[in-house]
């Protein structure tokens, strides 16, 4: 096992008392609902243990597949015997294996415990009863137990899954600096597949009862459930990837752009984190700003890298390119709301910009933060029509353009969090040599 | 209703488990809310869990009221989604769960007096397997594609949710004696899980496609007489490889192959290759992007690159129908092959067999195009 001083302290001043806490509201739970110790239970315990090994990676945590065979037990034996679940399940061979810290384990280990004993009393308290009697002899729910058995079921099935998220939040947060209210937000939602997987587990406990032969039959349907979360979270993971380097091939046309989507991303998702954006704004902010030029595509190489002055049919081309882009965001669904920042990329808070002429608060916050971004990227390397500003002079532009062709705040926050330094501007090395200073806009 | 399914069934019902108004309300409840959320696929019809539910009710109300549920519950939804449009896709819907009970109810004749558990084992995966048949006889008829073919396409991608399904219809059933019409909670539950997983998976796949086409098409911008070109090679490179009866897996890989298939010239920003000049390498930009990881080495011989090493049979016949589809475009289109490049078929045709070629061309011929001479 690893040394727990890594872990940082105040994850270690919530992980090792959520343990103590946990396993005395366990020993409680044992006392006053001693569980009937059953073949069914035994099955339910060993075939969470062993579901560890199927738990399902999510870029901030794990989760576990053994919440359903706590929910079981919770239903064939109480409170206390998905406390046995409970303790066979929440540290896998993998968490060994992988010599996780003291703390971790610790976490890990009470947050479960402490769930589904709380779980397991709310199913009690609200009209659920345990179906088993003896070890060997079972009451299955019938129609009489309903509806209070399912009020029961639901209420359990809702705190299991609140105070779930609000301890992996918590902890989450607490170990890796993430915010709380981040890490919540972006869990939250996993509580309808947390609510329904509860009532498989309900079923489980009733087939258990009256069919252990029927049992083979949820292996589909939880094998498909996972095998398909598994595969959508990662073509989500790859996602960012792929677009990346998609848009970083076509803008490869014109050499002095090469490479300026992903900086103005990393700009962006600096400048957002210091404007204390929430985690999926930051997000949102990093797509708009990865295909903030996607109308430029459609403009061809030789109009993009004319050295000298363009045409104004040429300049009508390029300044359509918020629009078109906009436009072409808007076909893809789950990216359609940020057409709106793509669109508004080039307005000034003055009025003065294109193509809505619009100003002030009717500009989006993420469009203002892809303008400072966009065009800090954009003085800071070589472009056709002009060399490439030092990051002292092209902080001096933005200052300069404070308030009139940039929000105030904006500039004053990239300028304070040095956000201009987070990323290495292309050198001139990387773009062609030619450079004649022309009004093109960027 | 009962003298119905007597008559349907013979005198023999003492099976089903609940033949009465009260329990067909309930599951019509179930059934309706299902068919709710029913997923939208891209090619235009829509799949669902509702089955399931559908096939348990034949073992629990009776074909009649089963049928009842069935029918209403697929009248309904549409009536509120739809109100009178699109009356050939309900016709689709209420075709195939009509007919899968009709024959569900001869299967359950020909087995009456066989152990309960074996009822409820045959009629759900009875139920499902005829609702996927009908549907895609219906399908092949309205579309003109080989039946066999759309069956077995369908039967490959859907079989994981259909045997979900088929356990979830049985533990239904299982547990229906005891608990009634509450068993109906965690099932809908299970299936809805289910449900949800397929639709972020479909969703997630679509969102790939969809910026794929967004960004081709913004690059193809730059030369108006470009603009679809790729759109149209991959739809027409679809209807190649799905005629041939290719899985549906390999469908999509083909169709991205054919979206990317100028990718090369594109991100280049430079003009067509001409005569006998190697082609700016499409697989290159895709190189080391994992999802497309299937997608170029189809690409690679699409680019004329690599002669000397080996390529699987099937990358061949991909590349091929990404070829033919390309060719078969600027054929159609003398703006597309004024600005194109080189003839992609002059590029993979001397790489491929003639058996090969016999099924990719003979398949193009099928679907009535005219196709360009293959060496």
């Amino acid at each position: 096992m690893e040394t727990d001083a890594r872990t940082p302290r105040p994850f270690r001043l919530l992980a090792w008392p959520l343990l103590v806490l946990s396993l005395g509201f366990f020993g409680y739970s044992w006392a006053a609902s001693p569980p009937t110790m059953s073949l069914q239970l035994l099955f339910v315990v060993l075939a969470a243990a062993l579901s560890e090994f199927f738990a399902l990676q999510l870029p901030q945590f794990t989760f576990s597949l053994a919440y359903p065979f706590a929910m079981s037990a919770i239903l064939l034996a109480g409170p206390a015997g998905a406390g046995l679940v409970a303790a066979f399940s929440a540290i896998s061979f993998s968490d060994l294996r992988r010599q996780r810290p003291a703390s971790v384990l610790a976490f890990n280990f009470g947050q479960l415990m402490l769930e589904v004993c709380l779980a397991g009393w709310t199913y009690l308290l609200l009209g659920g009863r345990v179906m088993a009697i003896s070890p060997s002899v079972f009451r299955p729910l019938a129609g009489p137990d309903f509806p209070s058995a399912l009020y029961g079921m639901l209420a359990c099935a809702v705190v299991f899954s609140i105070t779930n998220l609000l301890l992996i939040s918590l902890g989450v947060s607490l170990l890796g600096g993430a915010r709380t209210r981040d890490v919540f937000l972006s869990s939250s939602g996993l509580v309808p597949t947390q609510v329904a997987l509860a009532f498989v587990g309900f079923l489980m406990a009733q087939v258990l009862t009256i069919s252990v032969i029927a049992l083979p039959l949820f292996v589909f349907p939880l094998a498909v459930a996972r095998q398909l979360h598994e595969r959508y979270t990662g073509l989500r993971e790859a996602y960012v990837g792929t677009v990346r380097s998609l848009v970083g091939a076509l803008e490869a046309k014109d050499p002095y752009t090469r490479g300026h989507s992903e900086r103005v991303a990393e700009y962006a998702v600096a400048l957002g984190q210091a404007m204390n954006l929430e985690a999926s704004e930051l997000e949102r902010l990093e797509y708009a700003a990865l295909l903030h030029d996607l109308g430029k595509l459609a403009v061809p190489g030789a109009v993009l890298a004319k050295p000298g002055r363009l045409e104004p049919v040429e300049m009508d081309r390029i300044r359509e390119h918020p629009a078109r882009g906009a436009d072409m965001i808007a076909r893809i669904p789950p990216l359609r709301d940020l057409a709106e920042t793509i669109g508004q990329h080039h307005e000034r808070i003055d009025g003065g910009g294109y193509p809505g002429g619009i100003a002030g608060d009717r500009i989006s916050m993420p469009a203002r933060i892809l303008a400072v971004a966009d065009s800090y990227d954009a003085m800071t390397t070589t472009r056709a029509y002009r060399p490439a500003l030092d990051r002292e002079g092209a902080i001096a532009e933005l200052l300069g353009g404070a308030g009139s062709q940039f929000d105030a705040q904006v500039v004053r926050t990239f300028i304070e969090s040095r956000v201009g330094r987070v990323v290495v501007p292309a050198s001139d090395d990387e773009v062609a040599s030619a450079a004649v200073v022309s009004v093109q806009e960027d | 209703m009962l003298n119905l399914d007597q008559q349907l069934l013979g005198a023999n019902v003492s099976f089903l488990i609940d033949p009465s108004w009260l329990g067909a309300f309930w599951f019509l409840v179930a059934v309706f809310l299902l068919d709710s959320f029913d997923i939208s696929l891209p090619r235009g019809d829509s799949t669902g869990v509702a089955g399931a539910l559908c096939a348990a009710a034949i073992v629990v109300l009776g074909p009649t009221r089963a049928g009842a549920v069935a029918l209403v519950s697929a009248i309904v939804t549409h009536a509120i989604r739809r109100g009178t449009e699109a009356p050939r896709r309900l016709g689709m819907v209420v075709t195939a769960r009509g007919a899968a009970i009709v024959l569900v109810t001869l299967v359950l004749r020909g087995i009456l007096g066989a152990p309960l558990f074996v009822t409820y084992v045959v009629i759900p995966a009875a139920f499902l397997m005829a609702e996927l048949i009908v549907s895609q006889a219906v399908a092949s008829v309205s579309t003109g594609r080989p039946f066999l073919r759309l069956l077995k396409g369908n039967a490959r991608s859907q079989t994981p949710l259909i045997a979900a399904q088929w356990s979830a219809s049985a533990l239904l059933l299982v547990t229906y004696a005891g608990m009634g019409p509450w068993s109906l909670v965690p099932v809908v539950a299970l299936l809805l899980l289910m449900r949800q997983s397929y639709a972020m998976f479909l969703d997630i796949r679509e969102t790939y496609r969809t910026t794929v086409e967004v960004l081709v098409e913004a690059a193809e911008s730059q030369d108006l007489r470009r603009v679809g070109h790729a759109d149209r090679t991959a739809a027409v490179a679809r209807e190649v490889a799905s005629r041939i009866g290719l899985s549906a897996a390999e469908v999509e890989r083909i169709s991205y192959a054919a979206l990317l298939h100028d990718l090369g010239e594109l991100a280049e920003g430079v003009e067509p290759a001409d005569e006998g000049q190697q082609r700016a390498p499409s697989a290159d930009v895709v190189h080391g992007v994992e999802f497309f990881e299937g997608v170029e080495p189809i690409l690679r011989v699409c680019d004329g690159g690599a002669t000397g090493s080996p390529s699987s049979d099937d990358d061949l016949l991909a590349a091929l129908i990404v070829a033919l589809a390309s060719d078969i475009d600027a054929e159609y289109h003398p703006e597309v092959a004024a600005a194109h490049h080189r003839s992609t078929v002059d590029i993979v045709a001397p790489r491929v067999t003639a058996e090969i070629k016999a099924k990719a061309v003979g398949a193009a011929l099928r679907l009535g195009y005219r196709i360009p001479a293959v060496g």
